[in-house]
């Protein structure tokens, strides 16, 4: 009986339905003094996520301190690639030395595993933590030249959240 | 003591065109600004932003969403009734619109005065949801018909309740015109005398509107969008800005029978009057601003109603809660006064 009284009581004074009120609007006035502490939406083109410290973004191929190239075309990371997403092209130089002449990615083969990072014994390829990867061109682009990767790579700091070229 | 631009105003408030154009364009420009104010409430309420793209924290976003609509495709179902589909949205906005000719925002700021207000509002009120009928019916889909069959049945039980809630402030203000009830309020708000009267009409005119949590007639998780599911472009902008409108009706209602209208509130204190510095319009403009916000309230915390319960709520708790509060004021009239 007392149980029942006791919900004709909460029935009639509306207690539960003035807590749901009080919680809601609790959040709706806290979201208006603070709004950055309450809402969780990010508000993504303006402001970016950083990316977690060991994220695996986009490709960059560094420079030696003299500016020219680290890669010397040895091929490790073509071998080792699980996805034969690289492919490295060589030349003969003017000494008969080996030249690079073009390094590519295919970003669709590409599973961002870090592998090729990894092997390079000369730290020439590394994967930055750029995520935005997304183009208005067709999907010709998707195959990333070493001019592109270079630029990648010249963006100081390297490992910054956003590298816009 | 007014200034010359009150004089301007008051004199320009002469010709019935240009008060019909003021109210009108006022209801129109404020529907936008509603849906903006309930995306952005709501979505706060909901830990989100709501809208920011459009304008300063997404405010012009109503009227890109209208552009949008105007511009659309106006789509007939092959199955429909052709001539009662275009109609419908119509007779819907148009009784909704035609209301505001007698509600009084302000001691001079009304189209017209007459001695039956109450009832027209309520008469007016009711053709709209012809709109919502013919519209089920004349779509030919079962969603629709379904949305219009539960709209009609909700509106006719919660109009009893609507109705016999206004009666308590009628009996206090001892006539039927919106500015002869605005005018008894003028020291004490019929708000505390007539509290349960006001419960009784806020659940109503909750239901009234199809506004959550009585939104059965458009319940999008079973009905997809009730008695509109058909139509698109500009005469599903219709029954939108009819929502709108009829909103702002309720809460006009609401404020000018139990909120003291355009009055200021605590009259009856002396040190108070100074209070009437500030305008009756923005008087009104702020207490219906905030019963339209409490819709908003409401619909962002409490899930929908199951439809015995909708029933249940109108005729075993509202109606009898109304005809109580009437016997009671009845008696404290006779006995007072």
């Amino acid at each position: 009986m007392s149980g029942r009284l006791k919900r004709f009581i909460r029935t009639i004074t509306l207690i539960d339905l003035l807590k749901g009120l009080a919680l809601t609007g609790s959040v709706w006035v806290r979201s208006i003094i603070t709004p950055s502490q309450v809402l969780v939406t990010r508000p993504y083109p303006e402001v970016k996520r950083p990316a977690f410290p060991a994220f695996k973004g986009h490709h960059a191929l560094l420079r030696k301190e003299d500016g020219s190239i680290r890669c010397v075309g040895c091929g490790i990371c073509v071998g080792i690639c699980p996805a034969k997403a690289i492919s490295v092209y060589t030349e003969e130089g003017e000494h008969h030395e080996k030249v690079v002449s073009g390094y590519e990615i295919n970003a669709f083969r590409c599973i961002y595993c870090g592998f090729c990072q990894e092997a390079c014994p000369k730290d020439a390829i590394v994967l930055t933590r750029l995520y935005e990867m997304a183009d208005y061109d067709d999907r010709g682009l998707y195959t990333w030249k070493m001019d592109r990767l270079l630029k990648v790579g010249d963006k100081k700091p390297l490992f910054r959240d956003e590298v816009d070229f | 003591m007014e200034s010359d631009l009150v004089k301007m105003v008051k004199f320009l408030w002469g010709y019935s065109i240009i008060q019909i154009v003021i109210v009108m364009g006022f209801t129109l420009i404020m529907v936008p600004f509603l849906t903006w104010v309930e995306r952005k409430v709501i979505g706060h309420m909901q830990v989100r932003l709501g809208p920011m793209r459009v304008g300063y924290h997404g405010i012009l976003q109503g009227i890109a969403d209208g552009l949008k609509l105007l511009l659309k495709e106006n789509i007939v179902p092959s199955g429909a009734d052709r001539s009662i589909f275009i109609l419908a949205p119509i007779i819907s906005l148009v009784p909704a619109l035609i209301a505001f000719s007698v509600i009084p925002f302000d001691t001079w700021f009304y189209i017209t005065d007459i001695n039956i207000a109450v009832l027209y509002v309520l008469a007016v009120s009711s053709v709209g949801t012809y709109g919502i009928i013919l519209a089920g019916w004349s779509s030919n889909s079962k969603y629709a018909l379904l949305g219009a069959l539960r709209s009609a049945a909700q509106v006719i039980s919660y109009e009893l309740a609507i109705g016999m809630a206004l009666v308590g402030p009628l009996m206090l203000a001892g006539t039927f015109s919106l500015v002869g009830i605005t005018k008894a309020q003028t020291s004490h708000w019929f708000l505390l005398p007539q509290i349960v009267a006001f419960f009784v009409y806020y659940v109503a005119m909750l239901a009234e509107t199809n506004r959550s949590p009585f939104d059965l007639p458009e319940a999008e998780t079973e009905l997809v969008a009730g008695f509109h599911v058909e139509y698109s472009g500009m005469r599903f902008a219709y029954f939108f800005i009819a929502e709108y409108a009829n909103m702002m009706l309720v809460s006009s209602m609401a404020t000018v029978v139990f909120l003291g209208g355009w009055n200021p509130p605590f009259q009856a204190w002396e040190a108070m009057h100074i209070l009437k510095i500030i305008p009756g319009v923005l008087w009104f403009f702020g207490k219906m601003m905030m019963i339209l916000v409490s819709f908003v309230w409401v619909r962002s915390t409490f899930p929908r109603f199951r439809y015995d319960q909708l029933m249940r709520l109108g005729w075993k708790v509202l109606i009898p809660l109304a005809l109580a509060n009437i016997v009671v004021t009845g008696i404290v009239l006779a006995i007072v006064g």
